[in-house]
């Protein structure tokens, strides 16, 4: 049983593997910048990405699914995330 | 700062024009195809828009009805935790539930979510610190 359920997880890591180097094959020829990464075992963390557009704008991938639920309740989140659309606002470098 | 829900862009009750940054939370994961082209638009036309996201926020193609409750075309066929499945014939693997039924979100925000480290928990690391994004932070990459 055990081996079973090993080999079914190691058989999905491998798909989900592959399918992000697709996808990241692909999107990165459109300019994206991974800012932080998560720390997981073998280089498997999830990624934040900036995606800077040539108009001017930018989308900001939080890369966890409570980013934004945190923004109200936890302080590190929530200055941080000031401070890059404060930045972001006024012109700051990249925009 | 506005804070408001889905529907109110559906319904066009959110002036977008009016902001220069989009923070779009996730789950239910939703937008109806009519409202992406608003949001193009506002990543075209506004003077320093910019968006920020959790992650997979228009996973999932949704429609409004009328009597303001929302459906969630969520069905996937997923045989190995594919984010989007492949189509009838395995020929195409489809990077979501909104490329699907729809488009791939990456056509509006550029960026898709895919399935690394999904699931998991584990801390952040800043890879470059140089970059604006983390300009008044104090972050640095250690």
């Amino acid at each position: 049983m055990i081996s079973s359920v090993r080999k079914h997880c190691t058989s999905a890591y491998r798909a989900a593997r592959r399918a992000m180097r697709r996808t990241n094959e692909r999107l990165v020829s459109y300019e994206h910048r991974v800012a932080p990464k998560g720390t997981n075992p073998d280089e498997g963390g999830s990624e934040m990405v900036i995606h800077e557009r040539d108009h001017g704008g930018a989308v900001f991938f939080g890369g966890i699914d409570h980013l934004v639920a945190a923004l109200f309740v936890d302080d590190a989140v929530s200055s941080d995330s000031r401070e890059m659309f404060w930045w972001n606002s006024l012109g700051g470098a990249g925009l | 700062m506005t804070s408001t829900a889905e529907g109110h862009l559906h319904d066009g009750l959110l002036p977008l024009d009016s902001y220069s940054v989009l923070i779009i939370a996730v789950h239910p994961d939703v937008l109806e195809p009519r409202d992406v082209p608003r949001c193009q638009a506002m990543g075209v036309r506004a003077r320093r828009p910019a968006d920020v996201s959790g992650r997979e926020w228009t996973q999932c193609e949704v429609v409004f009805a009328a009597d303001g409750s929302m459906r969630c075309l969520s069905h996937l066929h997923s045989l190995h935790g594919e984010m989007g499945g492949k189509s009838g014939d395995g020929s195409l693997e489809y990077e979501s539930r909104m490329h699907r039924t729809f488009e791939s979100e990456a056509s509006l925000l550029g960026v898709v979510c895919s399935e690394t480290g999904i699931m998991t928990a584990a801390p952040f690391r800043v890879i470059d610190a140089s970059h604006w994004v983390f300009a008044g932070t104090g972050l640095n990459n250690n």
